[in-house]
């Protein structure tokens, strides 16, 4: 299934079961809208080209008792709105979800006003839940989750069919942290190096769970700029973990991108695609 | 000043050329918003071969030229297609649209030639054109400016904190241009956050408010020779447009993004052919 069917159907099923749910899509379409559309009409608005006002709608909703969630693209629902959230979502407190579209580059040939890969830590910084799926299943459960929070809530949507993820909570020599649809290249350059022992991937919100004493190297995986995705985060849980080893972070550079192309082209140009990371990774830590 | 100037008749010839090649283009690549750019062609055909913008595609740096702002990004694909016909870059690159490394994108950036800056989030043009505006007045420059807006676009509460800015510091030297094709992306905008009565809320902004049809090219070309007269205030044009014009989904919501397949891409084919 599609990562972004995971999210719809269980909107749609929250929706169909709590009125309270209301959908806000500030003139965002997804196929996987049109059965909420459909069958509780009087629970979707489309707020029209206005991020701004959707959130600040979405809020006095939310004060009123309504769970609302609000769709748009992320950059222009995320950056463009900031301020708003913080003071209006965050710091209200308010039982708010946000699902953005186009986690990373998956909107490659848009360029740069439609690449995502700031989000992460500056929503991070104005204190929001976020989820970052990597598949139709983890995304579902970010739904369901941020739903029951009752919390401000920030779920990234990309698109396409990925593998299950699941998650071993081994410890490990080498552990590979990620993020979002770069766990299954983490994955994969995990299991081709499997044969030099102890290559472990992670995904970011797991990590609390993961024991860092055997740890030498822990490696950054992700489609987010050096200073705009997870470093922050996992930085945090190194450093409660006294985790003293080496860190090997790969993202990408903090400046836009000009450029233009399939995603899998412009990973191949970013050193993101899955040859890049594992010789990387293999020639930082001397792999032969 | 390295510019073409047609008369009306070609003006049409040139609407025609240019639809039927952005519809190739994006045909070809698969990419695109057809939309956005068939409601807008005669207006950027007018603007771009009328003679009331002063451009130069051998040096687009001129320092005296005239500044157009494409703020409703999406309709990049003919806006494309007029830079490459004028003289901005080679045609190969309208051929190269999308692909992998292409110079030209899914919305227009700063470093495709003849582009003053990136745009594709909407509702930061009229801002920026309204900061150029001021520039050249401080600076006692006959530069003007003109920015296209979409109706849609007009949703964004930015858009409204420029109009005060622009009627405020009188800028007269910035035409202020409405693609009102009635849609957004997904719906109606009377749907969605209905805008009217849009020219008595400009007219209460300061603006002197022109409309016209926004798909004659005449009625375009006469707006143009009121809109460069010196009215003592701001001025702003109303295009009435069908989005998607010639496209089999015309004047509905499947024009903003969603291409042509099957028999539909012959009958829109014969549409643009027909269209002039």
């Amino acid at each position: 299934m599609d990562i972004r069917d995971g999210i719809f159907k269980r909107l749609h099923r929250l929706a169909m079961s709590d009125p309270r749910v209301v959908v806000l899509s500030a003139d965002t379409g997804a196929f996987g809208l049109d059965a909420i559309k459909r069958d509780c009409p009087s629970q979707f608005i489309n707020t029209g080209v206005a991020e701004q006002a959707t959130i600040l709608v979405a809020a006095g909703l939310a004060i009123e008792g309504k769970k609302p969630f609000i769709f748009s693209i992320i950059p222009f629902i995320t950056l463009r709105c900031l301020e708003i959230i913080k003071v209006n979502i965050c710091h209200m407190d308010l039982p708010v979800t946000i699902l953005g579209l186009g986690s990373g580059l998956s909107f490659s040939y848009d360029g740069p006003t439609h690449h995502a890969t700031s989000d992460i830590a500056v929503m991070r910084a104005i204190g929001i839940n976020i989820s970052d799926p990597c598949d139709s299943q983890s995304a579902g459960d970010a739904v369901e989750k941020a739903y029951r929070s009752g919390s401000p809530s920030y779920i990234r949507i990309d698109k396409g069919e990925y593998p299950y993820f699941e998650q071993e909570n081994k410890d490990g020599r080498v552990i590979i942290v990620s993020s979002g649809i770069m766990i299954h290249t983490a994955q994969l350059v995990a299991s081709f190096l499997s044969k030099s022992g102890g290559f472990r991937s992670v995904a970011v919100n797991n990590i609390g769970n993961v024991d860092f004493t055997a740890a030498e190297t822990v490696v950054i995986l992700e489609e987010n700029c050096y200073s705009g995705g997870i470093f922050g985060f996992v930085n945090k849980a190194l450093q409660q973990a006294r985790f003293a080893g080496r860190v090997i972070h790969i993202a990408l550079p903090d400046e836009p991108l000009f450029l233009y192309g399939s995603r899998e082209y412009l990973h191949e140009q970013l050193g993101l695609n899955l040859r890049s990371v594992y010789t990387r990774i293999k020639e930082e830590l001397c792999i032969v | 000043m390295h510019s073409i100037i047609l008369d009306d008749d070609i003006m049409r010839l040139k609407v025609k050329d240019l639809k039927k090649k952005t519809f190739e283009m994006v045909l070809k690549a698969q990419k695109g918003h057809l939309g956005g750019s068939f409601s807008s062609a005669e207006f950027l055909v007018a603007l771009y071969y009328g003679g009331y913008f002063s451009y130069d595609s051998i040096n687009p740096d001129w320092s005296e030229r005239d500044v157009f702002i494409l703020s409703k990004g999406h309709a990049h694909n003919l806006f494309y297609n007029i830079l490459a016909d004028v003289g901005y870059f080679s045609t190969d690159e309208i051929d190269r649209f999308a692909k992998n490394g292409s110079l030209l994108g899914g919305h227009c950036d700063k470093h495709v030639p003849g582009a003053e800056i990136t745009t594709g989030a909407l509702g930061h043009g009229l801002s920026i054109a309204a900061g150029l505006a001021l520039a050249y007045k401080l600076d006692g420059k006959s530069n003007r400016v003109f920015v296209l807006l979409g109706d849609g676009e007009c949703q964004e509460g930015s858009v409204w904190e420029a109009l005060m800015f622009i009627a405020h510091h009188k800028l007269t030297n910035l035409i202020v241009v409405v693609d009102y094709n009635h849609l957004g992306s997904e719906d109606f905008i009377e749907t969605t956050s209905d805008l009217a009565p849009f020219h008595s809320k400009l007219e209460a902004f300061g603006f002197l408010t022109l409309g016209c049809n926004g798909h004659s090219i005449a009625d375009i070309m006469s707006i143009l020779e009121n809109a460069v007269s010196n009215h003592g205030g701001p001025v702003a044009i109303v295009l009435d447009t069908v989005k998607g014009m010639g496209l089999v989904t015309a004047g509905n919501p499947q024009s903003h993004y969603i291409l042509p397949k099957g028999e539909d891409i012959d009958q829109c084919r014969r549409n643009l052919e027909n269209e002039y």
